[in-house]
């Protein structure tokens, strides 16, 4: 489903970001991409959702093909990728139900299935009851899970996780962790960017590793 | 109706953190635009004033004496008989007289013992009179006439006018010039530290595949509204000012319902310009 063939990353004359990258993402993956900082993992995300694009190789995401669509389309792209950070990123003047339904707002939905798909949403992520809370009213790990929410609401390709838990504690790692993965088991194709190797081995799911832009192998 | 409401919930996200500087940029796009609003009323009555006075450009040439009919007929028939001139009308003493007391009332000449008024001919002229060498050529001609003594002509005035007219009107047109500018910089600016206030927000909405179009028309239908209001204040000053001049000092015609129309869509058009100078630079990938 998602297929990156000798994808590299280079900014002018610096040293590149990535070099020559190549795997494939079945659908249904959880996939953990694991490296120090600076490796490239969030460059690599960063061309997954079209923040920037490739200086050479081919993404394919779906029907998308990353390397040549047109400025146009980007958004419609990013409709059909989830992506979730370290910092959470929510409005923080909209509550954590307004935070989610953004998404589908953006694609034109009607109010009644913006407000049926929002409340599943929350649900799934178990914050239903603090749907009407400001984020400056949430913790982080529930903050993170409204971010989870508001990526899976428009069911997309793929969900992307840059650090999701780089803000959180041991237990809110470990709850929203177990939540990406009974995410994965109904079927979300995933894909974590992580720094903690341990953690993303716990899982026995298949770990990338990175090293100063190049892929350096995987296990599980 | 749900696009609208959004868009005006958007737009007041977006400044109602910027209160003060938004109501400083209103009041500098009014002040703005009151410049040339003032200067196109102006020319507009000097226009009418100008156009008035062309449409019935008349000489007063005053008489020694009193005429016979006759004489007064042939000499009408010599006057219209000049270059420049195409009408003629006689004004005896008497007729001077009742015209004045029409004019002034009667207690204006009481007391005298005769009438101390002039007979003369109000002479109807082309506007090639204007010119001062062809109304200098003129009077000496009429005052040729031994019977004439006098010829009095508002021509400098009039091409005195007409200069004014040529220069309110530059002024307008730079004016005007000057103040698009002024306005689209001031909105741009304004709707600029908007969007910076909302960086993170608009990253977000992008994030989640807003397109530029969904992302920014809050903002330059912001910019809108902004020149809009401020051309609507400009108005309500400007009617104040027009009413105010004409209780106190001379009757002044104010704008034209369409013309008020054109000055608040330009001033809805340059916030609008305004605003999307200030936005191209962003949403770029």
């Amino acid at each position: 489903m998602l297929v990156i063939e000798n994808v590299s990353k280079h900014y002018g004359h610096r040293q590149a970001a990535l070099t020559n990258i190549s795997f494939s993402v079945s659908k249904g993956e959880l996939v953990f991409l694991t490296g120090a900082s600076g490796a490239g993992k969030s460059t690599l995300l960063r061309l997954l959702y079209l923040e920037e694009k490739p200086s050479s190789g081919i993404i394919t995401l779906g029907p998308f093909d990353l390397s040549r669509i047109t400025r146009e389309k980007i958004p419609i792209l990013r409709r059909h990728v989830g992506v979730v950070f370290q910092d959470f990123r929510l409005i923080p003047e909209r509550t954590a139900a307004e935070n989610v339904a953004l998404s589908l707002e953006v694609v034109g939905k009607g109010r009644r299935e913006i407000r049926r798909k929002t409340d599943d949403a929350l649900s799934l992520v178990g914050i239903w009851q603090k749907r009407n809370n400001y984020p400056h009213q949430l913790s982080g790990g529930e903050a993170q899970r409204v971010a989870v929410a508001r990526a899976m609401v428009n069911d997309p390709l793929v969900l992307l996780a840059d650090e999701p838990t780089g803000n959180l504690d041991e237990q809110n790692t470990r709850d929203l962790l177990a939540l990406l993965r009974d995410l994965n088991l109904s079927g979300a194709t995933i894909i974590v960017a992580t720094h903690q190797v341990g953690l993303a081995r716990e899982f026995g799911k298949r770990v990338l590793h990175l090293l100063s832009g190049t892929l350096q192998g995987e296990s599980r | 109706m749900r696009q609208l409401i959004r868009i005006a919930v958007e737009m007041w996200r977006a400044v109602k953190f910027e209160l003060l500087p938004t109501f400083g940029s209103l009041l500098t796009i009014f002040l703005a635009m009151i410049l040339p609003g003032i200067v196109w009323v102006t020319s507009k009555n000097l226009s009418r004033a100008d156009y008035e006075l062309r449409k019935n450009l008349i000489m007063n040439v005053f008489l020694a004496g009193e005429l016979s009919s006759s004489r007064a007929d042939t000499l009408k028939d010599e006057f219209l008989h000049i270059d420049g001139v195409t009408g003629a009308e006689y004004i005896s003493k008497d007729d001077a007289l009742s015209k004045m007391k029409a004019r002034f009332g009667g207690e204006i000449l009481e007391g005298l013992d005769e009438n101390p008024l002039l007979s003369s001919f109000e002479l109807r002229v082309t506007e090639a009179v204007l010119e001062p060498q062809a109304a200098r050529t003129l009077v000496m001609r009429l005052k040729a006439f031994p019977e004439v003594d006098d010829v009095v002509f508002a021509g400098e005035l009039l091409s005195r006018l007409g200069k004014i007219l040529r220069s309110v009107k530059l002024l307008g047109y730079a004016l005007a010039l000057l103040v698009a500018f002024t306005a689209i910089f001031i909105v741009a600016n304004t709707v600029r530290v908007a969007i910076a206030d909302r960086r993170k927000t608009v990253e977000i909405m992008q994030l989640v595949g807003a397109t530029r179009g969904y992302i920014l028309t809050p903002f330059v239908l912001l910019g809108g509204l902004l020149g809009l209001v401020g051309a609507v204040i400009s108005i309500f000053a400007l009617a104040w000012i027009s009413g105010y001049i004409s209780q106190s000092f001379v009757m002044i015609n104010f704008l034209m319902p369409h013309e008020i129309v054109a000055f608040i869509l330009t001033g809805l058009l340059l916030g609008m310009v305004g605003a999307i100078v200030a936005t191209r630079k962003y949403l770029k990938i």
